[in-house]
């Protein structure tokens, strides 16, 4: 079976079980939610000012100024405020951006299970009940799965990153056109290969992820081209999706906001669903 | 192809030159408003020695007392001799400019010889403060409408270049580098030492300038070239003439390519380096656009030719900075693609060939009018030829406009008058004081008064007082005459008081709407009152009082803006303008509906999706 063919098998994977998309989709919007609900009360306040009309067209400069700016004029003013508009809008920032890794990591390792078994039990007909039971089974081992692998990625690509720095320092600019493409081939072999790891363990029946992990990587050896050619195929759909997205957006008026939600959201389930065709097509790639 | 091309521009400038400005009947009785050059001419024979970066020269100066009062002594500036030794005022007070630092080990100095009045006996010189001024007696006074002579020897050692003169490698920035007579007004010589925040002040005149260099050596001077000869020793003396100048600047490389643009009878000319060859077309771009907006704004520019230089990464010391008829670009090493950083610089400068080169204040008095004035100038350029949001940084997901470039640096530290010497401000006041305030005082009056009344008032204050030295106060009354309005809002509130103001609405209720003042600043501006029934009234407050109830017992008030077009600049927030009764939940939901959106994109980032 050839990657093109295994990239084609995940598509229809992907539209055979569109249900699995309401979950995806329900974690992501949930999840988000959850994330701006305190921006969102923030907001309030400031909603009766006509400034935030303005803001609804686009943020421009000078509102990125009032903000920054808030604690100095304060101070100049001779005002005294407890929480600064600076203050609270980096301390959401930070929050937000301190949640999103864990909150992106559990979601992720508690859905695997359970679209991968779904993938690998194409024949039979779909249970939410057993959907649900994947996701449960193999949450901890793709919980422990995903910690390892940030922990390995961490320590793999920083010694690759001094080994380039290190290389380009010694054999001059011209040697950073060569390091920078080989890290990055091998940044999304890696990432593949660890794909590849959720879906051996399923195909196996395993929770022992670092066997599934060399079982994985035996399979890369084994079929190379099938797997750069599908990860391939699935990157372009990709990018292909982010430049339709990316040329639409600005046509859109910013203040139109059912039309912006409409567009924005049609761009994440589109996204979701070049990820169930991933997931789909590393079952294919795992099993053969 | 250099000398092909200086054959052609010898044609065009004895074509070209001479330009006549008639003599103004008050010359001697309105010393600071004379329109009566020549003043102060100088006739240069310099050689450049590339590898002891020295200079050697002989000059002769003609100077004519354009006041009622004799002077019986000279006062030069010295300006190389800030850069001689750490006990110049200009390295006490800075040891940097704009980043670059003095290298002990390439200082720069330069030493009066000879000097004597023609057909007399030489003179004793003097170096008198930090040794950037020399004072020597003549033997007899000069009388009012007489004209003196001199002649003088000396050499000069030319720096690695830190702050605006001096050498990079095979870069040659030559600027302040020759003995320049102070200005003779008010019964004595204006002339400072040279600080570290201040800039220069000097006559108008004619400039007669020999430069022998090594003849692989291209050059770009103030004035236009009008002789080339190769010497026969690998060395080449080119010639320029330059008239109605207050000062001479020239640079020289073997590495300079030139290219050149024509705006009207103006040649712009950019000597650039090979390493920046990709910018040619954005520097002349940002150039040519900026003249014409220029020459339709305030004046037709009279000189010839405008020579851009282009500066080393090693060099940038020498960038952005502004001598009659030349400019220096910079900045480039730092530009990316997304902002206007390197055009900014090149507008500025191309600014100050008006404000400063053509209406010549007097830069260490009064610092806020000529770079207030150029820097103003380049806002109104930059936003005119890149667009109002977008014309200091457009990227596909953040805009910022040069405005909003100036407030950032206003809002730092908004508590500084504009009026005052240069040295009388910490370096980090100077440029709030000289450059950031004034655009945004001078931004404010355009918005108040509207473009046309603006533009008239920069026009005719140009033409008024083209070839004199200014003031303040000049520009006040010519400004209060064009507009015909009391301008006390401007010179008393931003130009000579060190006040704040954040207008803002406090409380709107059913029938009424109350606005605030912070700060001591005054200005009057418009209160919008948006009613239920969406009909408005636009108020009219004068802001004296800090706080004002506007009351409508027979309408229900929904919201309120002072100040709703943001006209005023300098208004220390903006957000807190304005005021509604009700949230505005549509504007909140498109808000809240774009931050989903965010929130969403990055665990899917995060989650590998």
């Amino acid at each position: 079976m050839n990657g093109a063919r295994i990239f084609r098998d995940g598509i229809g994977e992907a539209l055979h079980r569109w249900q699995l998309l309401i979950p995806l989709y329900a974690f992501n919007l949930f999840s988000a939610l959850i994330l701006i609900l305190l921006p969102a009360i923030l907001l309030i306040a400031p909603a009766q000012r006509p400034a935030i009309g303005d803001a609804a067209n686009g943020i421009n400069g000078w509102m990125i100024l009032d903000v920054l700016m808030s604690a100095q004029v304060n101070q100049v003013l001779g005002v005294q405020e407890s929480v600064s508009a600076l203050q609270q809008a980096t301390l959401v920032g930070v929050i937000t951006l301190a949640i999103i890794p864990t909150l992106a990591g559990i979601v992720n390792a508690f859905l695997n299970g359970g679209i991968l078994l779904v993938y690998h039990e194409r024949a039979q007909a779909f249970q939410w009940k057993r959907f649900v039971w994947g996701c449960w089974h193999w949450f901890g081992a793709f919980l422990l799965m995903g910690f390892t692998q940030f922990i390995l990625a961490l320590l793999i690509f920083s010694a690759l990153i001094v080994a380039a720095i290190t290389a380009i320092g010694l054999a001059g600019e011209w040697s950073t056109w060569i390091a920078i493409p080989v890290l990055i081939v091998l940044m999304v072999v890696w990432l593949g290969v660890m794909e590849l790891t959720g879906a051996q363990m399923i195909v196996n029946g395993t929770r022992n992820f670092p066997r599934a992990f060399f079982d994985s990587l035996r399979n890369f050896f084994r079929h190379p081209i099938n797997f750069l050619v599908f990860y391939g195929l699935v990157t372009l759909a990709l990018v292909a999706a982010h430049l339709i997205f990316n040329f639409a957006m600005p046509y859109v008026p910013l203040s139109w906001f059912p039309l912006v939600l409409i567009v924005q959201q049609s761009f994440v389930v589109a996204r979701l669903g070049l990820r169930l065709v991933r997931a789909g097509g590393s079952v294919r790639l795992a099993a053969s | 192809m250099l000398s092909v091309n200086l054959k052609q521009l010898v044609l065009v400038a004895i074509l070209t030159l001479g330009l006549f400005i008639p003599a103004s009947p008050d010359a001697v009785s309105s010393p600071r408003h004379i329109v009566a050059l020549p003043v102060a001419s100088y006739n240069i024979q310099v050689t450049l020695d590339t590898n002891n970066k020295m200079l050697a020269a002989r000059e002769v100066i003609t100077y004519t007392n354009m006041t009622k009062t004799p002077f019986k002594d000279l006062v030069f500036h010295l300006y190389l001799n800030a850069f001689r030794d750490k006990n110049s005022i200009f390295l006490k007070e800075s040891g940097s400019l704009r980043g670059f630092s003095w290298d002990e080990k390439n200082p720069g100095w330069v030493k009066i010889n000879s000097l004597r009045v023609r057909g007399g006996s030489p003179l004793t010189v003097n170096e008198i403060e930090d040794g950037t001024l020399a004072r020597a007696d003549l033997p007899s006074p000069v009388a009012p409408g007489e004209t003196i002579t001199l002649e003088l020897e000396y050499q000069a050692q030319l720096p690695k270049v830190f702050a605006r003169t001096g050498f990079a490698k095979d870069f040659f920035m030559v600027g302040q580098w020759f003995p320049k007579l102070g200005v003779w007004q008010d019964a004595g010589w204006n002339a400072y030492p040279f600080h570290a925040n201040s800039e220069f002040f000097s006559d108008f005149g004619t400039y007669d300038v020999t430069i022998t260099m090594p003849k692989n050596y291209v050059v770009g001077a103030t004035g236009m070239p009008t002789k080339a000869k190769e010497n026969g020793d690998d060395t080449r003396t080119v010639s320029y003439h330059a008239e109605n100048v207050i000062d001479f600047a020239w640079a020289a490389s073997p590495r300079f390519k030139s290219a050149t643009r024509r705006v009207g009878n103006t040649e712009l000319m950019y000597l650039y380096l090979s390493e920046h060859e990709n910018s040619v077309a954005r520097i002349l771009n940002a150039a040519e656009s900026a003249f014409k907006l220029f020459n339709q704004w305030y004046g037709e520019y009279p000189y010839t030719r405008l020579t851009i230089v282009d500066v080393p990464s090693d060099g940038e010391g020498a960038g952005g900075m502004e001598y009659p008829t030349l400019i220096t670009a910079g900045s480039l090493g730092a530009s990316t693609g997304f902002d206007r950083l390197a055009e900014v610089v090149v507008v500025h400068e191309i600014g100050h060939q008006w404000w400063q080169s053509m209406v010549a204040f007097n830069e260490a008095e009064e610092p806020w009018l000529d770079e207030g004035f150029a820097d103003y100038s380049t806002l109104r350029a930059m936003d005119a030829v890149y667009g109002a949001n977008t014309s200091f940084v457009n990227t596909p997901s953040l805009t910022f406009s040069y405005l909003d470039m100036r407030r950032s640096t206003y809002l730092v530290d908004p508590r500084v008058k504009m009026y005052g010497k240069a040295w009388d401000f910490s370096s980090s006041a100077y440029g709030n004081a000289a450059y950031t305030k004034p655009v945004l005082a001078l931004r404010t009056m355009e918005n108040i008064l509207g473009d046309e009344t603006m533009v008239k008032i920069m026009g005719t204050f140009f033409r008024r007082y083209q070839f004199a030295h200014p003031t303040t106060e000049d520009f006040h009354v010519v400004a209060e005459e064009v507009s015909r309005q009391d301008l006390s809002w401007f010179f008393d509130g931003l130009v000579y008081s060190d006040g704040v103001l954040n207008y803002s609405v406090s409380q709107v209720d059913e029938h009424s709407a109350t606005v605030r003042r912070q700060g001591e600043l005054i200005i009057p501006t418009d209160v919008l009152i948006t009613f239920n029934d969406n009909t408005t009234i636009t108020e009219l407050w004068d802001g004296k009082i800090s706080e004002v109830t506007f009351t409508y017992p027979t309408r229900i008030v929904q919201r309120a803006e002072v100040d709703p077009k943001r006209k005023i600049v300098v208004d220390l927030r903006w957000t807190d303008n304005g005021l509604s009764r009700k949230a505005d939940v549509g504007s909140w939901a498109a808000i809240a509906v774009r931050v989903l959106y965010v929130a969403q994109n990055m665990l899917l980032v995060m989650g590998g999706q």
